[in-house]
């Protein structure tokens, strides 16, 4: 595993404790939450709000700002989309 | 209007048989001192809010929203009106300030770039009605209201007049209200806490708060349950007074003047601790007194604090009974009247 | 018993002016006050809000009630309340219900010692409790703290009241300031928007805050011609009903909405078609007005003639319905609609466009709507009747 792969396996894990958290997510634990589940429209039953409280998640706890959402419609796909968008901010 | 209902979330647990339980075993319950502010407190247990189904769809419920929901679930049972002919009023002191309290938190933590706009939307009042309106589907006028003094007197009797005038035929009413250790500081910094932990009727020598916190809800009908209605004066012919004393900021020295020497009268503050809900508190005590036709055993005797009126034993609730509070000059008296007071059906 | 709910007297305070004169004159010219650039949330972006200039700015909330208020009551000819009279209080507030104080929670945090100022403020009363005993009210009192509809709400509560026999007349509204909590939540939630808000416009970005009070003296109708007081305006129906869906967004085809209407115009004896205009929520986000204005067209057709004020006075929460219910029954009085300040460009997905000329009107019956975060929505008729002479 890369370096890349391996930062990118960090900000999963962590994205998805964030996640329960601030999203209130019930009976769900970060390991039943697969990395290219759509987040929205999918299981976890994610709605408006929650697609502005990522944004916070990903202010707090990233450093990453959503300034347009029409960006954050793009990378709030999956996990894995928003993973991506974490790495290329912090990493660039 | 009729009381067909009623749903309760108090210290002593959730739902009505918690409340059977605790006035079975008659003795109070005792507040657990909160270490920041070495002050007791009456909490809804944590193990009351977790795990009823009935929360499960309502996963962003704070604190104050899951009490609300629990309770006027429970109220809700049975209700065979049409979704869109219930209504809801929720009436509070303080609303889900411990929200208010953890999104102000927040903003000095992270700064107001980063609010969390799910805590905004839980802070505001009018949120734990809206949650009910949405698990339950209902679509009657849902209304949150927020006053200091005798907000949930003034509920039902709005609840009355939804009910007359047709906007509704079931209202439920709630009372709730929750403590955190915001209140807990105010609390102590503002008037004296019981030194024991047990609420209790204050004398002029000592006021005995202990913060407490609940909700109660009541469903309302026009023929279905006992009958009940809102006066200004306790009554002489009530077969018991339920006296709604320890509210926090009154002084039960109006209480006392209401008392009248030919009615028997308790109080049961030293269950739920004090708060600004106490009525619909002493309302469900009163309800379920009639339901199980027992008076229960009084906890704390009020003749200790000079009260004059006499002992009622523990069988034959028939009479009406009646919760009195009293906030500056005003008394409201909320009556549930005797069986055969019950107005005939349609 | 003749339970007409008559509105006996109107006061109302706004961005858009200070009083029934200048309201009026904001709104005919269609002219959007200056806005302000909020300056007490640190944000990235610059909001405009719509502030009422001057005025306390420790416990503003009470002080612009108080101000609507005293219009109000000489209005009706109530200043002072004659011996007897049963005055009902209900006020909606968003701000003034929560004990929010910033400074307060700063320095319980920090020193754990925190002045209690702000608590013996809050435990001094609720807005309406405050407002019965600053005009020595004797009827009912309660403060309705149900978000945007409130003061809609409040007017619901006080055709209640009065076609209970609760008492003669009540002073029913809202009143709310601006904010840093409201601000904030409202910018976290995306729904402010960084340029002056454009209600029903395809190239609306959101809302505005505002702040203000709008109060009426409804009246049973008995009352006020016991006093020997002529009654042009009547508040005729009122509806109120939950979407019953989710915590912040509308319900998507506006079922509250449309269920509230209905029983409005029930509660009032009419048709859709009875209705001359509607004074709209209009907020200006997109979901608002794209589900509002379907609904409206839904109900009315799309030849709807509806306006939003809230491009002359923002959003101002708790007060919104009380402001907008006295600018409805001025415009049924004065017999013309202003312009819905601030639309430019038709939406395709919003089946009318609102006025935005001058428009005369000669009918009788008008909406006003408001609709609430956590999806709760208020409609309420008012009517004009011709005074005989």
């Amino acid at each position: 595993m890369d370096n890349r792969e391996q930062a990118l396996a960090e900000i999963k894990e962590k994205l998805k404790t964030h996640l329960i958290e601030h999203l209130n997510l019930q009976d769900v634990s970060a390991d039943q939450i697969k990395d290219d589940d759509p987040l929205f429209g999918g299981g976890l039953g994610l709605d408006s709000l929650d697609a502005v409280e990522i944004v916070v998640v990903l202010q707090r706890h990233f450093g990453v700002e959503i300034k347009d959402m029409e960006v954050g419609r793009k990378v709030f796909q999956t996990v894995n989309s928003l993973a991506e968008f974490i790495y290329e901010k912090t990493h660039a | 209007m009729n009381l067909a209902g009623v749903g309760i979330v108090f210290p002593g647990g959730a739902g009505v048989s918690a409340l059977r339980d605790v006035l079975a075993a008659g003795q109070p319950l005792k507040g657990e001192r909160l270490e920041k502010e070495q002050v007791p407190v009456l909490k809804v247990p944590a193990a009351a809010l977790t795990g009823n189904p009935v929360l499960a769809p309502a996963r962003r419920a704070d604190r104050f929203c899951k009490m609300t929901l629990l309770a006027a679930t429970e109220a809700l049972a049975g209700c065979e009106v049409p979704p869109e002919r219930i209504g809801i009023i929720l009436a509070t002191a303080f609303g889900p300030h411990g929200t208010v309290f953890k999104f102000v938190n927040d903003l000095l933590e992270f700064g107001d770039e980063q609010a969390s706009p799910t805590v905004f939307s839980q802070s505001v009042h009018a949120a734990a009605a809206s949650m009910v309106a949405a698990a339950a589907h209902l679509h009657g006028p849902a209304l949150t209201v927020a006053d200091l003094a005798m907000p949930f007197e003034e509920a039902l009797v709005l609840a009355d007049a939804w009910l007359e005038g047709g906007r509704c035929e079931a209202v439920l009413v709630g009372a709730v209200d929750e403590t955190s250790d915001v209140l807990a500081h105010v609390v102590r910094r503002k008037w004296a806490c019981s030194p024991d932990g047990v609420a209790r009727f204050s004398s002029e020598k000592q006021m005995a708060y202990v913060p407490g916190e609940g909700a109660v809800f009541v469903r309302l009908e026009r023929t279905a349950g006992p009958r009940i209605s809102v006066e200004n004066e306790p009554s002489s012919t009530a077969a018991c007074h339920l006296f709604n004393a320890g509210a926090l900021g009154s002084d039960d020295a109006e209480l006392r003047r209401r008392a009248l020497p030919s009615v028997p009268a308790r109080t049961y503050v030293s269950l739920l601790g004090s708060t600004r809900i106490g009525s619909a508190f002493h309302l469900a005590v009163a309800w379920l007194m009639r339901r199980e036709n027992r008076f229960f055993p009084d906890v704390l005797p009020l003749a200790s604090c000079g009260f004059p009126g006499g002992e009622v034993g523990q069988e034959g609730a028939g009479g009406s009974i009646q919760v009195i509070s009293a906030c500056g000059p005003r008394c409201r008296a909320i009556t549930l009247h005797a069986l055969e007071e019950r107005r005939p059906g349609p | 018993m003749n339970d007409q709910v008559a509105i006996a007297g109107l006061g109302v305070v706004s961005a858009a002016g200070s009083g029934v004169e200048s309201s009026l004159e904001t709104l005919r010219a269609g002219r959007r006050p200056d806005c302000t650039i909020c300056p007490f949330a640190k944000l990235p972006v610059e909001l405009p809000m719509f502030a009422v200039a001057g005025g306390a700015q420790v416990d503003r909330t009470f002080h612009l009630a108080v101000q609507a208020v005293g219009q109000a009551l000489a209005d009706a000819g109530l200043s002072p309340l004659p011996d007897g009279f049963r005055l009902g209080v209900c006020l909606g507030t968003t701000v003034a219900c929560q004990l929010n104080d910033i400074p307060f929670y700063a320095e319980y945090r920090a020193t754990g010692n925190p002045s209690l100022e702000p608590v013996e403020r809050f435990a001094a009363g609720s807005l309406a409790e405050r407002i019965a005993r600053e005009v020595r009210a004797t009827g009912p009192v309660l403060t309705i703290v149900n978000a945007c509809s409130s003061g809609t709400d409040a007017m619901g509560v006080a055709m209640s009241w009065l076609k209970a026999g609760r008492c003669d007349a009540v002073l029913a509204g809202g009143a709310d300031e601006l904010s840093p909590i409201p601000t904030v939540g409202f910018y976290a939630l995306g729904l402010t928007s960084p340029e002056p808000c454009k209600p029903f416009d395809r190239t609306r970005r959101g809302l505005n805050l505002g702040e203000g009070a709008g109060v009426v003296v409804l009246e049973r109708e008995e009352s006020a011609k016991r006093r020997g007081r002529t009654c042009d305006l009547f508040a005729a129906g009122f509806g109120g009903a939950s979407d019953g869906y989710h915590l912040t967004a509308p319900h998507p085809e506006g079922l509250g909405l449309e269920l509230a209407i209905r029983a409005a115009l029930r509660e009032a004896g009419i048709e859709p078609a009875d209705i001359d205009f509607i004074n709209a929520h209009g907020t200006s986000t997109p979901e608002n007005d794209r589900i509002e204005g379907a609904t409206l067209a839904r109900i009315f057709g799309a030849g709807v003639r509806a306006i939003s004020t809230k491009g002359a006075t923002g959003h101002a929460l708790g007060a919104a319905g009380g402001i907008e219910t006295v600018f409805t029954a001025l415009a049924l009085r004065e017999g013309w609609i202003p312009p819905s300040i601030g639309f430019e460009e038709r939406d395709e997905a919003i089946p009318f466009a609102p006025l935005t000329e001058v428009t005369p009107t000669i009918r009788r019956h008008a909406l006003s709507t408001s609709l609430a975060f956590g999806g709760n929505n208020s409609a309420l008729v008012l009517e004009r009747r011709e005074v005989s002479p």
